[in-house]
This record gives C-alpha cells, structure tokens and sequence, in this order.
C-alpha cells in the first residue's frame, strides 16, 4: 500500500496488486480523528475526479468507525465476482485501522483465488466502462458521495447506480440514512427483513444477505 | 501455564465485544458468581475479546482458565472452538457466531444511544436463535441457557446479493 497524496490532511492510498496486474484496485479516504473537520464535499469530489479518470470504478464502499458496517461490506463483497466490478473502491475513516485491514483481507483473498487474466465477459463490452457502481450500506458518511454521484449524474457528468442494502440490525424500521436513499438517492434500496419489506413496499427483499 | 484446548479435552466459553467498549459486560463475565456457574457447567477454558475496554484484573487459582486480548484480525478460530459464545449485540459478532452455530448469549449495552443493536437482538431472540439479556441478568441467563434449546439460524443467501447486482449493471448470468 502506497500513499499517493496527502491533502488537507486527508490521505488518498492506493493498493497495488502483489504481481500480475498494476492496475490499482482500491483507494482508501481517510482522516485523523480529532485533529481535522470531516471530509467535505470537495474531498469526495476529488475523489469521484480520481475514479472518472481512471475510466471504471465499480464498486465503492463507505463505511465509518464500527466494526459491525464494514463486516456486513465484506460479507456483501465476499460473494461478487471481482472480475466484473473491477477496480474497486473503499471508503474507510482512518482511524478505522480493523476495517481497512479486513477490506485488505478481503482483497487479498479474490487476489489469489481469481485469474487476473481472464476473459472479459461480453456483456461487458456493451456497457461502458464508465457506469459504476456505488454501493453502500448504512453510516450516514455514506450520503455525501452519493448527494455527488447523483449530481454528476444529473449533469451528465458520469453515469451511476446506487444501491444501498440496509443494515442487518434494522427488522422494522428503516434508519435515518436509509429513508434518505430511498426516497431520494439510492437507485435500489434493499432491506433484509420481510418485515421491513412489507413496511416499505419500495425496497427490494432478497433474504438474508449477510 | 498454557494448556491448549485440545490437549485439555475442556469446554471453551468464548466472550466477545466486537470493536466496541463495553466493559460492564467484561466485569460480569469475570464476576466470581459467574465463574463459578460457568465452572460448575464444566467449563475449564474462558477467551475474552475486550475491543477498546480497559484491560480488567485476571482472577487466577481457580479451576477456569482465563485469557484476554483486545483484538485479533480473525476470532473465527476462538469461535470455532467454543462450546459457548458470549456476545455483545452487534450484528457483525451475533452473525459470525450463529454462522458457526454455536448456543450464543447475547449481552445488550443499554449504555449505547439510540440502540439500534436491540432491534436485531430482539428479534434473534424472539424466533429463539439466541438468548438475550443484560449485563446484570446475565448469570441467570447461563443457568437457563442449560434448560432451553436453541432453534438452528438458517444460513444466508449473499448470492442472491450478488446475482441482483449483475443483472442491475447488465452483466449475463
């Protein structure tokens, strides 16, 4: 793990693959608690620019402090195919050492389990490669990047889906942050209770994710 | 000093609090009532994951074992060997130790604002996959544990998750 720049305070990491692929996989946004204000938009704006000229991000994950959001990330990620969400990014609060650590495991793990080589699926090439996907599942430090995404998006800036899938502790209410995505950001909320479902016939229910 | 588990053939009780604080649930696990129910049980090995908690007074000369430690980049191995888990109410913690389908204690922290972490605990527990209670009524709860038996938690689906997705962005199944 290199660090790229630091701004602000703020620290833009990339991860390199060990061998095979240069391409970076993932860039890592953090910061110093206490001793800096939180990121503001212009960071994330920086940090969607980043992505944009590097042509496909498709997935990218936030997460705060808590173990238990960056868990249910990983359990989420664990079962995609990183061929076709490649490369990927992560948003991590820097003083949030334990879920940087499991995203490396994570990564890790696809690394040596996944041909880097292998064939792009067709479909694919039907898409552009400038359609991402942000994904994320909860803190509310996951609004300011998709506030961004769907402003690019309504000035044609960059294309993007949101998807947000509630955290498993929500049964039958639905958290701040996730009324917010699914009544105004999020392209697919999806809930993992019926019982929520039936609350918000809006969401998606797909069983029990995590 | 150090007897590995599978030497000793013994029962592990494995208590855990995730990334959080959670220090009452550390003082009344290390409660002597509480050892002594649990060594009663017939538990002779006790692990505990103390997260960001102050490190407490280890009891030693007693018949259970006790070591501590406030993280580990993976506990699935402590889980794996318990024959008990002891759980704070975070999801991440409750779900890797049903995944291992193991009896598992869940503790609340009513110390946590706006607790969204009952939600689930209380809803794992009403459909009687784990057992629920607080700090101080915990003792109780490892008497009663021995009673009841827990319903199996189904397994999850992140392929589901994960063929959703490649349909979304339009990628052939």
């Amino acid at each position: 793990m290199t660090c790229e720049r630091e701004r602000n305070g703020y620290f833009l990491k990339k991860y390199r693959l060990p061998a095979a692929r240069a391409e970076p996989l993932g860039i890592i946004i953090s910061r110093k608690r206490n001793k800096i204000p939180k990121p503001m938009a212009g960071d994330y704006i920086t940090a969607l620019l980043l992505l944009h000229n590097q042509g496909m991000i498709r997935v990218q994950k936030v997460s705060s402090s808590t173990g238990g959001h960056t868990g249910e990330m990983v359990r989420l990620l664990s079962a995609l195919d990183f061929r076709h969400f490649s490369p990927r990014l992560y948003l991590v609060a820097r003083t949030d050492d334990m879920s940087a650590k499991r995203v490396q495991q994570l990564e890790s793990s696809h690394v040596s389990t996944a041909d880097s080589t292998v064939a792009i699926s067709r479909s694919r090439e039907v898409h552009q490669s400038w359609i991402s996907t942000i994904l994320c599942n909860g803190p509310g430090t996951c609004v300011p990047p998709c506030v961004i995404a769907l402003l690019l998006r309504t000035l044609f800036i960059k294309r993007s889906t949101i998807v947000f899938v509630e955290s498993i502790c929500r049964v039958t209410t639905l958290s701040l942050t996730g009324k917010l995505m699914l009544y105004i950001l999020a392209d697919r909320s999806i809930v993992q209770w019926p019982e929520l479902h039936a609350k918000y016939p809006q969401t998606v229910f797909l069983g029990r994710l995590v | 000093m150090s007897v590995t588990p599978k030497e000793s053939g013994s029962k592990i009780v494995f208590v855990t609090v995730g990334t959080t604080q959670f220090d009452e649930l550390i003082t009344q696990v290390l409660h002597p009532n509480t050892l002594e129910i649990l060594e009663d049980e017939g538990f002779c090995t006790m692990i505990v994951q103390i997260g960001r908690g102050v490190e407490p007074p280890i009891p030693i000369s007693r018949r259970i074992q006790i070591s501590c430690y406030h993280f580990k980049e993976n506990i699935s191995f402590d889980m794996e060997a318990a024959s008990l888990i002891i759980s704070h109410a975070g999801a991440g913690s409750c779900l890797e130790a049903l995944s291992v389908a193991k009896p598992l204690i869940v503790v609340v922290n009513q110390k946590l604002m706006g607790n969204h972490q009952l939600e689930l605990a209380e809803k794992l527990h009403s459909e009687g996959h784990v057992f629920m209670c607080y700090p101080e009524t915990l003792k109780t709860t490892i008497v009663d544990f021995r009673s009841t038996k827990l319903h199996k938690f189904p397994r999850n689906n992140p392929l589901a998750f994960s063929a959703y997705l490649e349909k979304l962005m339009g990628f052939q199944k």
